[in-house]
């Protein structure tokens, strides 16, 4: 039996271990209960050949959170470098746009479709970029819900935009993307990137047209240690200011006493013996709903056991080649590549697909990373990452699934590079079902994990603070692909409100301060 | 309080280095590679398994809180039994070479046999894997207010250059088990002393590439799992350092383990040349080398 302030469940890296790291720095004395070795599980890097190094999650945005500075995550290791060509979409036609981190090369790119286009994403970005740390503040790192977080929000969206708020609140993305932008080419290769973390999401009136700006906030970056840098600098953080991992142990139980939230009582990996961890101020569930609910009994509530998501899962194709995929020449150079539709019309059409079952739905939109251009390493031994989504939740039937789609995606990259099948040397496919077998907590078989869940826009999330008197959620974010870390900031930034302990000086860093002041963008030339 | 930097090293680095801290050193402690704790690692890839990298008995790591268990039945080979009693009686003389190969020694070598088999008393299976040993010191470290950054090096010095026979690894997970294990480790390809021996010439002549090593148990690292019914294990064989083809050796190995391709969600084959493990031989000074 121990006893602290607040025991947090649940290490994922977006909302326990910075909730965690958060409270602990602020004085609680914290445990954090993780039933893998290792924090951060589905953010994890790893060699799967000596020379191919792959990241679980191979997006790094983490340079826009508060928690950078705030945590002084760069003392414990944490870096971050924004690369010349950030991304590039790529059709079968061959027509491509890469984005490159100097906006003036990205507007040449898109000049090549429309000048009118490329003067408009200027003009979009030159609006966005001041009003980004206050915009990603409201929308994002917010306890939600909160309506004058959430009017300022889409405020701010309108006149970035430069549209009536009314109009943009009742606008799908797509209709967004037709109003602002003449050239298909440029609608498709601005849909790319979101359309794999958001899918069909962006139909949704004032929730679509409201992502798609929200996600130009972020800024792409990578680590040049490997994105599980983020993982490690969090967890020494917060040991190092005291704080009590408790790492292979798998939660039993959340102990509710007389209406209050009291402790867990958790148990060694493979072992039946539990021991008691209890807290005098809060605890914090980073499990999701479904494990929430199971580990409350019956102290769950309603809106708890009742909670359904419709969300969207992804596959995973690792490919470990003997050279890099052949691709055109500046389209190679970026760290990420989406093959995307021919036209805008089937880009609409995914769109409306993804919401559905359809498998075919999966080839629409395919997003390669080629670690090699992030993880120099042999040039024998070339990392490559395929994912595609989207399609229904983690049936049992995904494991007789697993070599059609691999051979489906490879025949996909055959056209591009006709020699793929002599340059494997190893191929693994994860399924939806392997990330949930995987984290339970990953339900819907996305490797983000948790309760996230399109179509339930910020007001309809599940709230930080439950009806079960101190106890907290702390997966609660919109878009919840995109949060970095702000699942556990507001959690956290709830449980100090309550525990009076919010006020402190470090706890001041705006989001995007890091990349303001340590990777500052070119302006528009 | 003194400062001093250490730079990996492998599993003794790390310890090192606590021992230090331990000492009331400040330690900085940069590790070039993705982890620290050299083959003292466990990996998931993207798989819903655990695998230790390394070997999975290892000597017991100085932290008398962590859970390790220590299997009595160490190998089963051709239906003849080694247990921890009798190795560390001097009982069973000959199923040492067995257990040398096991441990990563050259069984053909009297004093590398002598090697592996001391000490086998304090060898241990940590429980969750041998990386948790490392994340539990690496936690210390920290907590005693040294500071610890992985990853500062290169992703990968480049292909071992080494000749002879080496240790490879197939990782494999299950979606059903494959059979009850009686033993941490089961012989694969060999059923006696001399069947070991004489398969081991001939893959030292340049024999074909047939399985010849270990299944082992990988039972505690697959505790908690979503689905009971998922199982892991390990393939430590022994292969020459040169050019094999994965796939097809993957493909005789889980013949051999008599494994359904259509069960197995996860497989990786790391060959000598990826895991650097060369049979060990004794050095003059009576540690074991390369």
């Amino acid at each position: 039996m121990r006893e602290f302030d607040v025991v947090v469940v649940g290490a994922g890296l977006s909302g326990g271990l910075p909730a965690a790291t958060y409270l602990q720095k602020a004085g609680a004395r914290v445990a954090l209960v993780e039933q893998g070795i290792d924090a951060g599980r589905f953010y994890l890097s790893y060699d799967l050949l000596p020379g191919a190094r792959f990241d679980h999650s191979p997006v790094n945005f983490s340079g826009l959170s508060p928690a950078v500075g705030d945590l002084d995550l760069m003392a414990h290791g944490y870096s971050l470098r924004i690369p010349e060509v950030t991304l590039a979409a790529l059709d079968d036609t061959g027509a491509s746009t890469v984005f490159y981190r100097d906006p003036a090369r990205t507007h040449a790119q898109l000049a090549r479709h429309s000048q009118a286009d490329a003067d408009q994403l200027a003009a979009i970005f030159a609006r966005l970029n001041p009003a980004a740390s206050r915009l990603l503040t409201c929308a994002i790192y917010t306890p939600h819900p909160n309506q004058a977080a959430y009017d300022e929000a889409v405020d701010l969206s309108a006149s970035i935009l430069e549209l009536p708020r009314g109009e943009l609140e009742r606008m799908t993305g797509v209709q967004l993307l037709e109003g602002l932008f003449e050239s298909d080419a440029v609608r498709r290769f601005l849909t790319a990137l979101p359309a794999l973390n958001l899918f069909g999401d962006q139909l949704e009136p004032g929730q679509g047209a409201l992502t798609w700006l929200w996600s130009l906030a972020l800024r792409a970056a990578v680590a040049p240690a490997s994105n599980q840098s983020l993982v490690k600098a969090l967890e020494r953080a917060f040991v190092a200011n005291g704080g009590t991992l408790v790492r292979n142990t798998v939660v039993r139980e959340l102990l509710v006493e007389a209406g209050h939230c009291v402790g867990a009582a958790v148990s060694p990996f493979g072992s039946t013996k539990t021991e008691t961890l209890w807290a005098n101020g809060a605890v914090i569930s980073n499990l999701g709903a479904q494990q929430t609910a199971a580990v409350l009994g019956p102290h769950a509530w309603p809106q708890l056991t009742e909670w359904k998501s419709d969300n969207r899962v992804l596959t995973v194709q690792d490919l470990v080649l003997r050279r890099p995929l052949q691709l055109p020449a500046d389209v190679a150079e970026a760290p990420r590549v989406y093959l995307v539709w021919e036209t805008w019309a089937e880009c609409v059409e995914w769109l409306r697909r993804s919401r559905t079952d359809e498998l075919e739905t999966y080839f629409g939109d395919i997003e390669l990373t080629q670690f090699h251009r992030i993880y120099p390493g042999r040039a024998d031994r070339v990392a490559l990452r395929v994912r595609y989504g989207t399609g229904p939740f983690a049936d049992a039937d995904w494991d007789a699934r697993r070599d059609a789609f691999a051979e489906r995606m490879r025949g996909r990259l055959e056209q591009l590079d006709p020699e793929l099948s002599s340059i494997v040397e190893y191929e693994h496919v994860a399924t939806p079902i392997d990330f949930w077998r995987s984290n339970a907590a990953a339900t819907h078989g996305n490797p983000i994990g948790g309760d996230f869940v399109g179509g339930q826009w910020i007001s309809e999330r599940l709230p930080y603070r439950s009806p079960v008197d101190r106890l907290y959620l702390s997966n609660g974010v919109w878009p919840p692909a995109l949060s970095w870390l702000a699942a556990g900031y507001n959690a956290a930034t709830v449980v100090a409100d309550d525990l009076g302990i919010r006020d402190q000086p470090w706890w001041r860093h705006e989001p995007a301060s890091w990349f303001a002041g340590e990777a500052a963008v070119p302006s528009l030339a | 309080m003194s400062t001093m930097q250490i730079v990996g090293d492998g599993f003794p680095g790390l310890v090192r280095a606590v021992e230090e801290s331990r000492r009331g050193a400040r330690v900085e402690y940069l590790e070039p590679r993705l982890r620290a704790g050299g083959a003292m690692a466990t990996e998931s890839f993207l798989s819903p398994f655990r695998f230790n990298l390394g070997p999975a008995l290892v000597p017991r790591p100085p932290l008398p809180s962590l859970h390790v268990l220590e299997p009595q039945l160490l190998l089963d080979v051709g239906g003849a039994a080694l247990t921890r009693a009798a190795l560390s009686s001097g009982g069973a003389p000959e199923l040492r070479s067995a257990f040398a190969l096991f441990r990563g020694y050259d069984p053909a070598s009297p004093e590398a046999v002598a090697e592996a088999c001391a000490g086998a008393d304090d060898l241990v299976l940590v429980s969750g894997g041998n990386g948790l040993a490392v994340a539990c010191l690496l936690d210390e470290l920290v907590a005693g207010g040294s500071t610890v950054v992985e990853g500062v090096g290169d992703v990968d010095p480049g292909p071992v250059e080494a000749e002879g026979l080496g240790i490879c690894r197939l990782f494999v997970g299950l979606r059903s088990p494959v059979r009850p294990l009686r033993a941490l480790a089961t012989a694969v390809g060999f059923h006696d002393e001399r069947s070991l021996l004489e398969r081991l010439e001939a893959l030292r002549d340049g024999g074909p590439a047939e399985p010849l090593g270990f299944l082992v148990s990988n039972a505690h690292l697959d505790a908690n799992l979503v689905e009971p019914s998922l199982w892991s294990c390990v393939f430590q064989g022994v292969l020459p350092f040169s050019d094999i083809d994965r796939r097809e050796y993957t493909e005789r190995v889980l013949a051999a383990l008599g494994i359904d391709p259509a069960d197995v969600i996860f497989r990786l084959l790391w060959l000598p040349q990826d895991t650097g493990e060369s049979l060990m031989l004794v050095s003059c000074s009576g540690s074991a080398s390369s």
